[in-house]
């Protein structure tokens, strides 16, 4: 697997934790 | 030395508290008040509560002395405060009438009452209401069931990738030939059965609160997200989803041979971490430490307790994982390099575990003997003990499973198989019992925690109810029999109170009651008893506006005699 592959798949990872991360701060300001 | 640390930890570790004990909406002021007395026929019933509540779960109905409606639509929320109802009523004649709720809190639990008020000014006596059953529970075997597994599988799918991707990583440097692909596929089970579970958890709690069934996912599935519970669920689901996107990608990119990690794992590992966190914040907002304050506080303490958990939890799953993957060449090579890794982080998590479990008592428990008095306090106790047992558990394997695999991999290799027999087993019950702990977090996330005003209560003469209450009990020279009936919510109930003293009447006493709500919030009542046979007060009132536990305070100053006080915690039935 090609460097360039393997960088977007960590770019997707950290996107995934990015989007999370916005869902739960979206939900402690709904709670709070 | 080491024994006794570990004892003393274990013991420790019997006030941890569960992670996440859910609120529940309390009624905190009516309008009209309860029990009150309006002169004008009021518009509307209006109730405040101590969280927000959605209108689409909630029933309020009033009905006047002859079982007749009088609402004129249904319960809406107030522009602007979303924690208060307002029923609108047709214009009523003088009389009395029952306001029977019902209202869903932020958490998804049920919670009823009843109450009366009057329309004045000469509204006559207070009626024999009949009173709808006032108990509804969250407790239902299928609700806890499908808590517990997604309690059991989220923080199993967590532990297991921390163990796979940080802990156990090295192993394959470590023993030539080993394979960590059964811990990847493990955790890919685990977060599967997860995000099964959340849904189907989902759709059965709103089923149960809307009233109906669970098949019935046309009018199921669109109010999920009306409560505050079913959004913290359902994005709990898609935040797991994307810990899961994340932590495979991490597990794809991953090449354990190589002691140094590439940028792309430096990148990927941490991302996958801290979606998982995300993951474990939501559970602990939808329960009780983000529905009151301290926040700050408890919020961080449940998570970083949850955090604890699921290390511990899927650690030992794992563990068991490695025994049944590996072949047994391989078994005592990979347990001796894989205990003690785990042991030490298996340690702080239980340190950590204790630690924010004292935390979270300190939070919930108004009083230490609410431990035992109080349903949530018996179902913590249970916890406690499991817990405990898993702890000594724990302790077993640390004092001589660990050294003996540790030696057997230097220079005592006849060690090695009895260890690892040993250790399966302790694993084993280990699991088994900090499951069980997980049930009854489950139990306990479906029970109100004790309310605040029980630290109020001092020097309780008597436990009295449900039904009606006859009580005899001695204070200093005096002999008190305290009677009331029928002690049912929303009644008029007789209370009555004859003193004497070398067995004659005491007469010309001042007798004042004082009625504190102590589920919720509802204000303390007073009332002066007049005196209606010698020595005997009796007041007939529907004081007792709510189903539950209330503190009866009798303040008794006889004639020229030094005033007492006398305190019941009664229980009123619906």
């Amino acid at each position: 697997m090609s460097v360039r592959v393997r960088l977007l798949l960590a770019l997707v990872a950290l996107a995934a934790a990015a989007v999370a991360w916005f869902v739960v701060l979206e939900a402690i300001r709904r709670t709070v | 030395m080491r024994g006794a640390a570990l004892l003393a930890l274990a013991a420790t570790a019997g006030l941890a508290l569960p992670a996440a004990a859910w609120a529940h909406a309390a009624l905190l002021r009516t309008t009209p008040s309860a029990s009150g007395t309006v002169n004008t026929p009021p518009a509307q019933v209006k109730q405040t509560f101590t969280e927000p509540v959605e209108p689409r779960f909630s029933i309020v109905s009033v009905t006047d002395a002859a079982g007749k409606q009088v609402t004129a639509g249904a319960p809406q929320r107030l522009p602007g405060q979303p924690e208060t109802l307002v029923t609108p009523l047709r214009r009523v004649p003088e009389g009395w009438y029952l306001v029977f709720w019902r209202v869903i809190s932020a958490d998804g639990h049920p919670v009823r009452g009843a109450f009366t008020f009057a329309v004045g000014p000469n509204p006559g006596p207070p009626p024999q209401f009949r009173v709808p059953s006032l108990s509804e529970t969250a407790t239902t075997t299928r609700l806890l069931v499908s808590r517990w597994v997604v309690f059991l599988a989220l923080l199993s799918a967590l532990g297991l990738f921390v163990l796979r991707a940080v802990i156990a990583r090295p192993l394959v440097r470590a023993v030539p030939g080993c394979s960590l692909r059964p811990l990847s596929v493990a955790f890919g089970a685990a977060l599967g059965v997860a995000l099964v579970a959340i849904p189907v958890y989902v759709v059965l709690a709103t089923a149960q609160f809307t009233l109906r069934s669970a098949f019935d996912l046309g009018a199921v599935v669109p109010p999920a997200r009306a409560s505050g519970f079913g959004r913290d669920f359902l994005d709990l689901e898609l935040v797991l989803g994307l810990f899961g996107l994340a932590a495979l990608v991490s597990l794809y990119l991953d090449r354990p041979e190589r002691e140094q990690r590439s940028v792309v794992e430096v990148i990927a590992l941490p991302a996958a971490l801290l979606a998982g966190g995300a993951a474990l914040v939501l559970p602990a907002l939808a329960g009780h430490a983000g529905q009151k304050p301290p926040r700050g506080l408890s919020l961080p303490l449940d998570v970083a307790h949850l955090g604890a958990a699921s290390i511990w939890l899927g650690g030992l799953i794992g563990l068991v994982v490695f025994w049944v993957s590996v072949g047994a060449e391989n078994r005592i090579a990979v347990l001796a390099h894989v205990v003690p890794r785990f042991s030490a982080v298996a340690f702080c998590s239980v340190v950590v575990l204790v630690g924010t479990g004292i935390g979270c008592s300190f939070l919930e428990l108004p009083t230490f003997a609410t431990l035992w008095q109080t349903s949530y306090g018996k179902a913590l106790l249970v916890k406690i003990a499991l817990l405990f047992a898993a702890l000594l558990l724990a302790g077993v394997n640390l004092a001589r499973t660990k050294p003996r695999l540790q030696g057997a991999a230097g220079i005592r290799p006849s060690l090695g198989p009895g260890a690892a027999v040993l250790l399966r087993r302790l694993v084993q019950g280990e699991i088994v019992f900090v499951a069980a702990a997980l049930f009854a977090a489950a139990v306990l996330t479906s029970l109100a925690p004790p309310a605040s005003a029980l630290a109020r209560v001092k020097d309780i003469t008597a436990r009295v109810g449900p039904g009606p209450v006859s009580e005899v009990v001695a204070k200093g020279p005096y002999r008190l029999r305290v009677e009331v009936a029928p002690n049912r919510a929303a009644l008029p109930n007789r209370f009555s109170l004859a003193i004497s003293r070398d067995g004659r009447p005491v007469r010309g006493a001042q007798v004042v009651s004082r009625l504190d709500m102590l589920d919720m919030e509802m204000g303390e009542q007073s009332f002066r008893f007049p005196e209606r046979k010698p020595g005997v007060f009796v007041k007939s009132t529907p004081a007792l506006v709510m189903v539950g536990h209330w503190a009866l305070q009798f303040e008794v100053t006889p004639p020229g005699g030094r005033p007492f006080v006398v305190t019941f915690l009664d229980k009123a039935s619906g």
